[in-house]
């Protein structure tokens, strides 16, 4: 692509050059391709029906805060060989009568997200097309991930994303969820949604992108180029095996670099936050040291992390995110650190593993977000999200109460990101998969759950992989059949909660004591746990529990009495909903200590805050 | 000379303990009557649970969560229980200070209670007028800060605005607006001046006098230490029982520094106007109260 970015009309003008291999075993006369900054034309697209026109908050504020993308022209190029007869004859042809927005997820026809444009002569299985588009994509306001802000300073702030004609995946019979007898692949080109990010193909980026000089420009890949002349600054980027590109521009951004390994990280920092730079890049070092370990090497050479403006943050493009932060941000607060891993992290799980978000959302955010659990308590410590005093919220913690304290009996894992109830889907993408991620590891033990994320990894990057294929994975590395698991908490929407009942033992004429404990599944999720009873002489005893009865008495006899019943006592079970009923104490061990502290740390709460009543009067 | 003032104050609150006293039970009292939902809704979640020693030793934030859940509506009924609770803590505070101020004046030998008697309807209706300038200074720093974010703009200047500049100023303006309360119900109480003519009279203080200033400000901050201490302990300390008793340590000691800064304020009015000593006969304390410190 060769680009060129008008500030003032917040526009970017260019061509496209697409080189596109047909990968399936039969001809293709169809090529799909997603528009999505037609998302924001105006009020009618699918995305701002779904979202009413806000995202995270964003909204737009300014006059004209639409954007689109127009296509002037789109041919078969003329000066590229290796083409059949056929094709030749077509060279030159203009395609742009031929194109057709389409809207294969809820037709919608004021939805203009996906164009398909039909082939004057079918490509044939293997052989290369190039076509020359020339495109002009008006960038809106910034509400969801992309478009234009002004600065503090009042600069423009440019962040290019999903910004071009992009080619849209086409699945060959066999990849994903297409019949391996089908006699063709099928376009997977999905609408712009409120509740979704993207699905696209592995390719390879040469972008060169012409702005205001002032400008500081940061893009995926790696910079190849640069130089100035005019009163512009031309910059060039390349970009490998890599399913999008994205890049970002403004006069504001301060430049913070440091080399980790083979990785040259890069960070563009909004002025006001300089003093949050190393931050940004000490949790992306965090990041990339764990992610090598655990799952396998990060293959780019570079990363860029951008201190982006509003609605453009908490977003991962390919060996590019975008964190920020806010001014005076407290080092005991790690929103930052845990923004950042997070985005990072799509490096891998996005990035690498590239599987349709639209569609199995949790295998990108999910995953990611397991991931980010771990490597928020390995490398701050547990509770580190936020440390205040004695209160300590960690990010597994935080993940789980997402789930369990919110409605758990809804939302599916497997759905499609469009589908879900509103509300459901940040459960179902991000808490609930990493509450089922981290349950799973704490199933099977960390050495295992190691060997099944490297194995994932090394068997599925630039795959695509689905749900699917990563139960296969983990069904391999265990020798397990794992589908009670995956059937319901992937696929199913199985809830988990036991209790403790009761505990009743009674002394028996010989001395030794009879006792009867009873458990409960409160709801329909089973799982096998342990139960620990300890006596009154203080030995334990642990017995085991598949959990798929409704309840369960287990009969004990033995020298001394049972005092106490816990079931799952090393929280195992991170799905279960309710934790306070998982154990239970023999009616003359009843312990109020803790109702008695907390009644003093009220009253001494009380006392302090009349105080401070009394000081206004 | 606002040094003299202290020291008298604190000369006068330690003669007569009993005062601090009284402030500090009739806060424990009323603290303790609002925790008794908290001890049994707790009580009833965790005593069989198993969990009550771990809890008791740290903050476990998914047994937290447990435990809000199935105390159902414990969190409506501490917020509905604050319905009642401060329109009382507002009687109380209006009547105990007009008390303290009639147990402090003429030598400090005068009875609390009979002050408390006499002086609480007038003095309570005197705090609400005292809302009034309360309720103009925040619109006017509301104000304030909102012309402020039009210079102060973007990030950093939010950040100062809101929560630098705006706490600040609301402080500041409430710790004057309650001294100039303080000596408007020391004339209500000893200038035997009615209620307007207190209010009007109160306002006038912050620039009547520095030393009235000085007084009010050198007491505001050994007031705010030992708020400030509790609140940290309850950061450093967690969950333990001797971060309550010295607490209580400290919110006994922070009792003493409202009489004794009534006291101050008090000394300093009689030694202004001594003319307006009152001479009622209520010098009236029974040498048993006395003995007492009441």
């Amino acid at each position: 692509m060769d680009v060129v970015l008008d500030p003032e009309t917040r526009s970017i003008k260019g061509t496209e050059r697409l080189t596109w291999t047909n990968p399936d075993s039969a001809p293709v006369d169809e090529l799909q391709f997603h528009m999505y900054l037609n998302a924001f034309k105006d009020n009618n697209s699918t995305f701002m029906k779904e979202s009413g026109g806000a995202h995270r908050g964003n909204t737009a504020k300014d006059e004209n805060p639409w954007g689109g993308i127009q296509i002037s022209s789109m041919r078969i190029a003329d000066d590229v060989g290796d083409l059949r007869p056929e094709l030749l004859t077509s060279r030159g042809a203009d395609l742009t009568q031929s194109m057709t927005f389409i809207q294969p997820d809820d037709g919608n026809v004021d939805d203009q997200t996906v164009f398909s444009v039909q082939l004057p002569q079918s490509v044939a299985p293997g052989e290369t097309i190039t076509l020359d588009i020339t495109f002009e994509s008006r960038l809106p306001e910034i509400v969801a991930r992309t478009g234009w802000a002004i600065s503090e300073s009042g600069n423009p702030f440019i962040f290019a994303g999903q910004w071009f004609p992009k080619i849209a995946v086409l699945e060959i019979p066999g990849q994903r969820y297409v019949p391996a007898d089908a006699s063709k692949g099928v376009w997977n080109a999905h609408q712009f949604h409120a509740n979704s990010e993207f699905y696209a193909d592995f390719g390879t980026f040469d972008v060169t992108i012409r702005v205001p000089e002032s400008f500081v420009v940061g893009a995926s890949g790696i910079q190849v180029e640069e130089s100035i002349s005019d009163g512009f600054k031309t910059v060039r980027y390349k970009a490998d095996d890599v399913h999008d590109f994205a890049w970002t521009a403004s006069p504001d951004f301060l430049e913070f670099t440091q080399q980790w390994r083979h990785v040259s990280i890069k960070a563009l920092i909004q002025p006001a936050h300089t003093g949050q730079a190393q931050r940004h890049i000490d949790a992306a070092i965090v990041a990339l040291e764990r992610y090598d370990e655990w799952i396998g090497e990060y293959p780019y050479t570079t990363l860029t992390v951008v201190d982006g403006i509003g609605g453009s943050n908490g977003m991962e493009y390919p060996t590019l995110i975008t964190a920020g932060t806010t001014y005076g941000l407290p080092t005991w607060m790690r929103v930052l650190e845990l923004v950042t891993i997070h985005e990072f992290g799509h490096q891998y799980f996005y990035g690498l593993m590239a599987s349709n978000e639209f569609e199995e959302a949790w295998l990108d955010e999910g995953m990611n977000s397991y991931i980010e659990t771990k490597i928020l308590d390995d490398a701050y410590g547990p509770g580190s999200v936020m440390e205040l005093g004695p209160i300590k919220i960690g990010d597994i913690q935080a993940q789980r109460l997402g789930y369990v304290k919110n409605d758990p009996s809804k939302g599916a894992l497997f759905t499609r990101s469009w589908e879900y109830r509103m509300g459901d889907y940040s459960k179902a993408s991000y808490s609930k998969p990493a509450t089922v991620m981290n349950t799973l590891e704490r199933y099977w033990g960390w050495d295992m759950q190691q060997r099944f994320l490297k194995a994932y990894y090394a068997k599925w990057r630039f795959k695509h992989p689905t749900t699917r294929d990563i139960q296969n994975v983990a069904e391999e590395i265990s020798g397990e059949d794992l589908e009670w698991f995956f059937s319901q908490f992937v696929y199913g929407v199985a809830v988990v909660d036991y209790s403790v009942q009761s505990i009743r033992s009674t002394k028996k004429d010989d001395g030794s004591y009879s006792s009867t404990i009873r458990v409960r599944r409160e709801q329909d999720g089973g799982f096998p746990l342990t139960l620990r009873l300890t006596y009154s002489d203080g030995t334990t005893k642990d017995l085991e529990w598949d959990g798929t009865e409704s309840w369960r008495d287990f009969k004990l006899q033995g020298g001394s009495a049972v005092i106490e019943a816990f079931l799952d006592p090393e929280f195992k079970m991170l799905l279960d909903i309710n934790r306070l009923n998982n154990r239970l104490v023999a009616n003359d061990y009843a312990d109020n200590r803790f109702a008695r502290k907390a009644q003093l740390r009220a009253i001494s709460l009380y006392q302090k805050l009349f105080f401070v009543f009394s000081g206004l009067f | 000379m606002s040094v003299h003032y202290i020291k008298t104050g604190y000369e006068r609150a330690r003669s007569r303990p009993r005062l601090a006293a009284i402030m500090y039970a009739a806060n424990l009292a009323m603290g303790l009557l609002l925790s008794i939902p908290i001890l049994i809704a707790f009580s009833q979640a965790t005593e069989l649970s198993g969990y009550s020693d771990q809890m008791a030793e740290g903050f476990d934030l998914a047994l937290w969560a447990d435990l809000f859940e199935s105390s159902g509506p414990l969190l409506p009924t501490l917020v509905a229980q604050l319905m009642w609770v401060l329109p009382i803590l507002f009687v109380w505070k209006m009547g105990s200070s007009a008390g303290l101020i009639h147990a402090q004046s003429e030598g400090g030998s005068r009875s609390f209670w009979k002050g408390f008697g006499q002086h609480t309807g007038k003095a309570t209706v005197l705090g609400m007028l005292y809302m009034i300038p309360t309720l103009v200074w925040i619109i006017l720093v509301v104000l304030v800060a909102t012309v402020l974010s039009t210079v102060l703009t973007g990030e950093v200047g939010s950040f100062w605005v809101q929560f630098v500049f705006s706490p600040l100023a609301l402080f500041l303006g409430i710790a004057f607006i309650d001294m100039m309360h303080d000596f408007g119900r020391i004339e209500l109480v000893l200038g035997k001046k009615g209620i307007m003519d207190s209010w009007f009279s109160g306002m006038k203080w912050p620039l009547h006098s520095g030393n009235a200033n000085s007084i009010y400000l050198g007491w505001m901050m050994f007031g705010l230490l030992f708020l400030v201490l509790p609140f940290m302990l309850d950061l450093s300390l967690g969950g333990l029982f001797l971060a309550f008793i010295v607490q209580q340590i400290l919110l006994l000691g922070r009792s003493f520094i409202t009489v004794g800064w009534i006291s101050s304020e008090v000394v300093f009015f009689q030694e202004m106007f001594p003319e307006l000593a009152d001479d009622t006969d209520d010098k009236s304390v029974s040498d048993a109260e006395l003995g007492q410190g009441i």
